[in-house]
C-alpha cells in the first residue's frame, strides 16, 4: 500500500490533454449530434452523471460523445430501458450504500458492470472487448494518472527516470 | 485469419509478366536486407530489393494499433493474406506445430520487417557467445570471433545511431568506445528494482545497468528524440526508434528498387550451381522473375530456410543451399521466464521506453555457462501487460463489484505498483529442433506454411531455475513476502518460448559438411548466393541478436562489393 495519501487524477481531464481542442469541438457539436435514442431513452447529462459514479471520475460534457458511444454499443445487447433504469439507480442511489449493494438489488449489476468496463477499458463489454470504441480515451487513463495510453507522446525526453509527480504533471484547468 | 481462401487458383500456371535484373537481388527488406541494400548502392551497385509483404505505413499501423482489441506485437501491421505471418495470439494460424513446445516466433512481412517491433536494443554478443564450445563446452564455436565482428558493430553503431553512456551499459566490454548518442536513461523502476537486486541475497551478486539503445536521446539522422511513447515494442508513432524503413528508404534515394508484394517461392539454381533466378508471385495473380549476378536471401530465419527448402529440384532434392542437410536444423528461440509482482510502493510503470530502458548486468556471460543457460534480465517498464495491463485490471476490479472512487483510486493505486522481471533464457542449438516445408498445408499462394518443432534441454531448464531463484531473491529484497504471493500479488506464468527471437536456421560454419553459409554468409553450395539474418547464428546467447545481423550483413556486403569483379 502507498505511504502517500492516495492521488487523484488532477481535475482536469486527461481527455482534454490528449484531445486538446478536440474535446472543445465535441461540446460544439454534441446537441446536434446525440443521436435520438440516448437523448429520448435518458436525458443525456443523466447518463454522464451515472457514468461519472459509476465509474468514479468526473466527467465533463466534452464526455457526450462518448456517452453516446457506450449506450449505443450496449443498448442493443443489455436493452434501453435497462440501461434507462440502470441510470436512475445509479443517480438517485443513497449516498451512504454501497453501490453494488443497490445494483444487485435491483438486478442491474451486470448491466452496470458492462457500462463501466466499457469506459473503463474503451472496449465493448458486449463482446468480450473485441470491438476498441475509444482506446486513447478510455477512463483507465485518467484513473493511472500517472501514465498515458502507450503510443502517445508522454512528455519530455527522459520524464520516466522520475517518479511521477502529480501536481508538476497536471495542473488544474477548470474545466473538469 | 483470412488468408487461405483467396485466389490460389490464380497461380496454378501464372504466367512470368515481370523480369527485372540488378547487380544484387535481396529477398526480404528488414534490418539485414535493408542495410545490405543500402550499403550495396553506396558502393555503386544496382539492387534490386523483393519484399514479400506491403509497404507500411506509420500512421495506418498506428490506427491499425489503436483499433486492435489483442494489441501485441503484430497488432499494428496487416497480416497479408498473400503473404501469411504469425498472428499474436493465435500460433497456429500461420505455423503448423510439430513440436512439444508451441513455437511462438513473431515476424512481419512487410517493408521494415519484424524491426518495426524490435525492442530497440542495440546489443553486441559477448565474445564469448561466438566460442560457447572452447569457452564452456557447450554447443558449437562460430567461424568467426568478436574482433571480426567488431569494426561492423561500430559502423552499425553509427548508421542506427547508438544511445549508450559508456562508463555504465550492458554488454561486453566496450574498451572506452564512445556510444554514438548520449545514454536513454532508466526509468524510475529500473533504479527501484536495480537497488533492490544489489541489495538481494544471491550468489553471484547482482547489479544492474541501461541497455544501450538504437532509439534517439538526442535527434538523428532527421529522426526525432524519443519522448516516451511506451509502444516501442509494437510501433514507435515518431520514428525515434530504428527501424529499417530507414535504411530501406535510404537505398532507394541512392537509386535501388524495392518492389513490395513480391512473394519469393522459387530459387532457381543452374548447371554450375550458381543462382541464376528468383521467380515470385504477386497477390494479384502474375509472377515475375529477379535475375543479378549476386542474391542475398535475408527473409528472417522461418521464411528463408522455407524458401530454400521449397526451391527443391530434381538436381537438388534436398532443396537449395542444403547438401548438408542442416537447412532449418537447429531452429533456436529463447525461454521466457517472467514473474509479475506488486511492489509494496508505487513504481510507476507504463512510462518511458517499452519493454526495458535497464536489466541486470549478471547472469549475461560466465563460467556458470558450464552448468546452466545464460540469462537476461530485463526490468519491464511495460508493468504487467504494456498496452492492455491497466483494462484488464479495471475489469477484474469491476467483475469484483468495485465501482466508483473506489474503482479509480485502487486501479491506480494497484497498476501505479505493477513490476515485471523478464528474464530470456539461452536455448542450445538442438537438432531436434527445426522448421520444414509442409506440402499438406499451403497458403494462400499455394505455398508451403512453415512446419515448426521446437524444445530446449536440461541446460535452458537449470537456467529457468536459476531465473526463478533469482527472481525471487530480488522480490524478497523489495519487501515482497511469500504471504505477498499467495494474496496473488505475484504471478508466476510457466515458463514460455519467448516471441522475439528466432535463429539457428541456416547455420554459419567452416564445415560445408555442418553448415549452410561460411563465415561471410555465403552460402557453401553456391558461390553467388548469400544469406543474412539470424538464421546464420550457431548458437544465439542471450542479447538482442539484431545488431550482430546488421553487422554479418554490413560484411557481407562489403565482401560482395570486393568480389564484384569475379564472375
Amino acid at each position: 500500500m502507498p505511504d502517500s495519501p492516495p492521488r487523484r487524477p488532477a481535475e482536469p481531464t486527461r481527455r482534454d490533454v490528449l484531445a486538446g481542442m478536440a474535446g472543445v469541438a465535441a461540446v460544439a457539436v454534441a446537441p446536434a449530434t446525440l443521436a435520438p435514442a440516448a437523448a429520448a431513452a435518458a436525458d443525456a447529462k443523466s447518463i454522464l452523471k451515472a457514468s461519472a459514479t459509476l465509474t468514479g471520475i468526473p466527467l465533463d460534457l466534452s464526455y457526450l460523445d462518448l456517452a453516446q458511444k457506450v449506450w449505443d454499443t450496449l443498448a442493443p445487447t443489455y436493452g434501453a430501458p435497462v440501461l434507462e433504469k440502470l441510470v436512475q439507480a445509479v443517480n438517485t442511489a443513497p449516498p451512504q450504500r454501497p453501490l453494488k449493494d443497490v445494483l444487485l438489488e435491483q438486478g442491474l449489476l451486470p448491466a452496470a458492470q458492462a457500462v463501466t468496463s466499457t469506459w473503463y477499458t474503451g472496449a465493448s463489454a458486449a463482446d468480450g472487448g473485441q470491438t476498441v470504441l475509444f482506446y486513447n480515451d478510455a477512463l483507465m487513463w485518467r484513473s493511472c494518472a500517472f501514465t498515458k495510453p502507450p503510443a502517445t507522446c508522454g512528455g519530455t525526453f527522459g520524464y520516466w527516470e522520475q517518479a511521477y509527480e502529480p501536481v508538476a504533471a497536471a495542473k488544474p484547468t477548470g474545466k473538469a | 485469419m483470412n488468408h487461405g481462401h483467396h485466389h490460389a487458383r490464380h497461380h496454378a500456371h501464372a504466367n512470368v509478366v515481370e523480369a527485372v535484373s540488378a547487380d544484387v537481388v535481396i529477398i526480404g527488406a528488414g534490418v539485414a536486407g535493408g542495410l545490405a541494400a543500402y550499403q550495396l548502392a553506396r558502393y555503386g551497385h544496382s539492387v534490386i530489393v523483393l519484399d514479400a509483404g506491403p509497404r507500411i505505413d506509420r500512421v495506418e499501423a498506428l490506427e491499425r494499433f489503436r483499433a486492435s482489441p489483442v494489441k501485441g506485437s503484430n497488432a499494428p501491421y496487416e497480416n497479408p493474406w498473400y503473404a501469411p505471418q504469425p498472428e499474436d495470439d493465435d500460433f497456429d494460424s500461420y505455423y503448423v506445430q510439430a513440436g512439444p513446445r508451441k513455437f511462438q516466433g513473431l515476424y512481419v512481412r512487410g517493408v521494415g520487417g519484424t524491426s518495426w517491433h524490435w525492442t530497440g536494443h542495440a546489443e553486441r554478443h559477448y565474445p564469448n557467445d561466438f566460442q560457447m564450445k572452447t569457452a564452456y563446452g557447450k554447443g558449437v564455436d562460430w567461424p568467426i570471433s568478436y574482433s571480426d565482428i567488431l569494426p561492423y558493430y561500430l559502423r552499425v553503431e553509427q548508421e542506427w545511431g547508438v544511445s549508450g553512456d559508456s562508463a555504465d551499459y550492458i554488454g561486453p566490454n566496450r574498451n572506452g568506445e564512445m556510444f554514438p548518442l548520449p545514454k536513454v536513461p532508466m526509468s524510475y523502476s529500473d533504479h527501484v528494482l536495480g537497488e533492490a537486486a544489489r541489495n538481494a541475497a544471491f550468489t553471484p551478486a547482482l547489479d544492474y545497468g541501461p541497455y544501450p539503445h538504437a532509439r534517439n536521446s538526442v535527434p538523428y539522422d532527421g529522426r526525432p528524440q524519443c519522448c516516451g511513447n511506451a509502444s516501442c515494442r509494437f510501433l514507435c508513432p515518431i520514428a525515434a526508434k530504428y527501424d529499417a524503413s530507414v535504411h530501406v528508404t535510404k537505398a532507394e534515394q541512392l537509386g535501388a528498387r524495392v518492389m513490395d508484394k513480391r512473394v519469393a517461392y522459387r530459387i532457381e539454381v543452374g548447371d554450375d550451381h550458381m543462382i541464376s533466378g528468383v521467380l515470385y508471385r504477386h497477390p494479384d495473380g502474375w509472377e515475375g522473375r529477379a535475375t543479378g549476378k549476386r542474391y542475398i536471401l535475408a527473409a528472417h530465419a522461418i521464411e528463408t530456410p522455407k524458401l530454400l527448402l521449397i526451391s527443391r529440384s530434381e538436381r537438388l532434392p534436398k532443396g537449395v543451399a542444403n547438401s548438408s542437410e542442416k537447412v532449418g536444423r537447429g531452429l533456436i528461440a529463447l525461454a521466457d521466464v517472467n514473474t509479475l509482482a506488486l511492489a509494496p510502493k508505487a513504481t510507476f510503470p507504463y512510462r518511458g521506453p517499452v519493454s526495458a530502458t535497464g536489466g541486470l548486468k549478471s547472469l549475461r556471460d560466465g563460467e556458470f555457462r558450464k552448468e546452466h543457460a545464460a540469462i537476461a534480465t530485463n526490468f519491464v517498464n511495460g508493468g504487467w501487460n504494456a498496452t492492455l495491463g491497466p483494462a484488464q485490471r479495471a475489469q477484474t476490479l469491476i467483475s469484483q463489484g468495485v465501482f466508483g472512487a473506489d474503482l479509480a483510486r485502487t486501479l491506480e493505486e494497484q497498476t501505479a505498483r505493477e513490476i515485471t522481471l523478464g528474464s530470456m533464457v539461452d536455448v542450445l542449438p538442438l537438432e531436434t529442433n527445426y522448421i520444414d516445408a509442409d506440402y499438406s498445408k499451403r497458403d494462400a499462394l499455394g505455398i508451403p506454411r512453415p512446419k515448426v518443432y521446437f524444445t530446449w534441454d536440461e541446460y535452458t531448464e537449470k537456467g529457468i531455475a536459476v531465473a526463478r531463484q533469482m527472481h525471487t531473491a530480488i522480490l524478497r529484497s523489495l519487501g515482497i513476502e511469500e504471504k505477498d504471493e499467495k494474496a496473488a500479488q505475484v504471478q508466476r506464468p510457466d515458463p514460455d518460448v519467448e516471441t522475439a527471437v528466432i535463429a539457428g536456421t541456416t547455420r554459419m560454419g567452416s564445415d560445408p559438411r555442418t553448415s549452410v553459409v561460411d563465415s561471410f554468409c555465403r552460402a557453401h553450395d553456391h558461390p553467388n548466393l548469400y544469406i543474412i539474418g539470424t538464421g546464420v547464428y550457431p548458437t544465439t546467447g542471450i542479447v538482442s541478436p539484431s545488431m550482430t545481423a546488421a553487422a554479418l550483413a554490413l560484411r557481407a556486403a562489403d565482401q560482395i562489393h570486393a568480389n564484384a569483379g569475379q564472375g
